[in-house]
């Protein structure tokens, strides 16, 4: 009975695979699986790794800057006396522009709190690029001392106020229409390659924009003069001071500022890589716009349009403050 | 016997075979024995870039892009090429051959006019503008050419068009729109005017093209940089014959159009035998004009 059992039992076991033929079966499944891998990885095209064709001039947009803010707890929302308790304050260039030597200061309540290394800090930042497509961030630190209370207070509240300032720049960077026939002298004028027309370069980058560039003909003994009206408006979202360039340090200081510095914007405009004569290099904005007429080259008269570059740069500085209000504790 | 017996199915598979190609190649292709109608169309210069070519260039490498130019109508073509809708201070463009050297109109063996000269617009170094990494430019190719409507339409001439007498006619005094026949310049109407020893016919004439018509007497350079008004829209009608016979038309030369229409008087004086039965007869007419039409592509350059 026994020897019948283990007779059965031999018998229902599968067929035993040659060495051979699990080796070949192996190459088979190895293959499939090669096969397999490299349709998946043709499908996907490795979509990660490739050049999304995004360039520098790319992140010229929105109206980003610098934008400030107090890390996470510090300083934290209580404090106590005698305590020290860091500022620390995290500073994100959202815009394009590289900021250089700007200035951070901290202004505080000095019969509450010491700052032991002083209140100004210097910073770079870089803009967004391809290289850095979120902006450079950078944390900057204050060296805060809480100091004692009053005998008779248990609790004082104070205001931490940020100021930065530093300088930035506006660029636009767009095509516009010469129209050589502006006044359809010539008739079938070959206007099919584009057309003279305000453009409006959207967001450009930074707290001032350039809303409009309006062409104007004028027309001389047959010479053709391209002129733009340029409107350029402040982006009042957030409340940014406008002031003059390279006055950062001053901005941000205890020293007296010229009050006819502020909303000062510094303009250079280039047709074709030509600069352009503006009726002012400098100008100050009024209800936070501006007009400015700039005067291209003359060109005598033929039948046709074509696309120029033009390229448009504000300089100017921006200040921005923020604060905290923390309660310092017996 | 055997052996016969044995090769019967392959003898007759061969004379099967030889029966098939003998049909096949005694029936011919009877079509294509007939002329083809090439006089037909509104076309006149086809311009297109070849297929294949790149639009897009690197900073600092040349541009070279081939175009091909067909004549789609049925005159010889002459003219030249003129490159517009660009900056010259980015681009330094130049189209070789500038001139437009006779290029064959559609033929009888040609009825498409697929034959082709190529045309090659190159710059040296592309240059990109300052604070730029990418910027698109457009090259306008514009040709301005001498053409020619070489018409004709059977016209029924009919001595008695009101039929005072009674007569069985081979045709009736009717209006006809020939249409295009290989030429820019169209045709689009005849109307017969039947008097006692005259017949006069009214011609309507209408660009069909995708150009502008100009005077004959402009130079092509001074079609490239700009038309006046009164350049365009002026064509000459060289001569108008019903049955070889030469008829005066009116107005004289040259003829305006109007919005792309124009319409001229020509008249056959004494053509008209009132003893005659009606009877058709071929109305050719040739009119001369110079043209100008264009062609944009944009190429975009982009930094290194």
């Amino acid at each position: 009975m026994v020897s019948n059992i283990h007779k059965i039992s031999k018998a229902n076991k599968a067929p035993k695979i040659s060495p051979y033929k699990s080796h070949t079966l192996q190459k088979f499944i190895l293959l499939i699986f090669l096969c397999v891998c490299i349709l998946i990885i043709g499908c996907s095209g490795f979509s990660g790794n490739v050049d999304d064709g995004k360039r520098d001039e790319d992140y010229n947009r929105g109206s980003g800057s610098l934008s400030i803010s107090f890390n996470q707890n510090a300083p934290p929302a209580r404090v106590f006396q005698n305590q020290r308790s860091d500022i620390i304050l995290k500073l994100q260039n959202e815009g394009s522009t590289n900021i250089r030597s700007g200035v951070v200061m901290v202004s505080v309540d000095k019969s509450v709190i010491e700052l032991r290394d002083g209140n100004t800090q210097y910073f770079d930042l870089r803009g967004k690029s391809t290289s850095f497509p979120q902006g450079e961030v950078k944390l900057i630190p204050f060296n805060a001392f809480a100091l004692p209370l009053n005998v008779e207070s248990q609790i004082r509240d104070t205001n931490i106020i940020v100021q930065s300032c530093y300088d930035y720049l506006t660029e636009v960077i767009t095509d516009v229409c010469i129209d050589m026939d502006p006044y359809n002298i010539y008739p079938n004028s070959n206007k099919d390659v584009c057309q003279s027309r305000t453009v409006s370069p959207g967001a450009t980058g930074g707290p001032v924009k350039v809303i409009s560039i309006e062409p104007r003909y004028s027309i001389e003994n047959d010479v053709v003069q391209p002129n733009f009206i340029i409107t350029v408006s402040k982006v009042t979202e957030r409340a940014q001071t406008i002031f003059a360039t390279q006055k950062a340090h001053l901005f941000c200081s205890s020293s007296r500022f010229d009050p006819e510095d502020i909303d000062k914007i510094k303009m250079y405009v280039e047709l074709s890589d030509v600069e352009l004569a503006c009726d002012r290099s400098e100008f100050t904005l009024y209800q936070n716009q501006a007009q400015i007429i700039c005067s291209g080259f003359g060109q005598q008269t033929f039948t046709g349009t074509y696309t120029a570059p033009l390229y448009i740069r504000l300089d100017y500085g921006v200040s921005e403050a923020i604060s905290k209000k923390i309660s310092i504790v017996r | 016997m055997e052996h016969y017996k044995k090769h019967l199915p392959s003898v007759y598979f061969i004379l099967m075979l030889m029966v098939v190609a003998s049909y096949v190649g005694c029936s011919g292709n009877v079509s294509s024995q007939e002329p083809a109608n090439f006089r037909t169309g509104s076309q006149g210069l086809d311009m297109r870039f070849v297929s294949g070519n790149q639009y897009t260039f690197y900073e600092g490498s040349d541009v070279s892009l081939l175009m091909e130019l067909r004549n789609r109508g049925t005159a010889p073509l002459y003219g030249e090429l003129f490159l517009t809708g660009y900056d010259p201070n980015f681009l330094s463009l130049s189209i070789f051959p500038s001139r437009i050297m006779s290029i064959e109109p559609k033929n009888e063996f040609d009825p498409n006019g697929d034959f082709a000269q190529i045309y090659t617009i190159a710059a040296n170094g592309v240059r990109l503008p300052n604070n730029r990494e990418k910027f698109s430019q457009s090259i306008q190719v514009t040709a301005c050419y001498e053409y020619e409507t070489l018409a004709s339409a059977e016209v029924c001439v009919d001595p008695d068009p009101m039929n005072r007498r009674i007569d069985n006619k081979v045709c009736q005094l009717n209006a006809q729109a020939p249409g295009g026949q290989g030429h820019p310049v169209v045709i689009t109407g005849i109307q017969p005017f039947v008097n006692s020893q005259d017949i006069r016919f009214q011609i309507r004439i209408a660009n069909s093209g995708q150009g502008q018509i100009y005077d004959k007497r402009v130079s092509f350079g001074q079609c490239a940089s700009g038309l006046n008004f009164d350049q365009v829209d002026l064509v000459y009608v060289r001569s108008v014959r019903l049955a070889g016979r030469a008829l005066t038309c009116e107005p004289l030369n040259p003829v305006r159009l109007l919005n792309g229409v124009g319409t001229i008087n020509c008249i056959c004086r004494n053509c008209i035998d009132p003893m005659q039965g009606a009877y058709r007869s071929l109305l050719e007419m040739d009119i001369i004009y110079n043209y100008r039409q264009s062609m944009t592509q944009q190429i975009n350059l982009i930094a290194n």
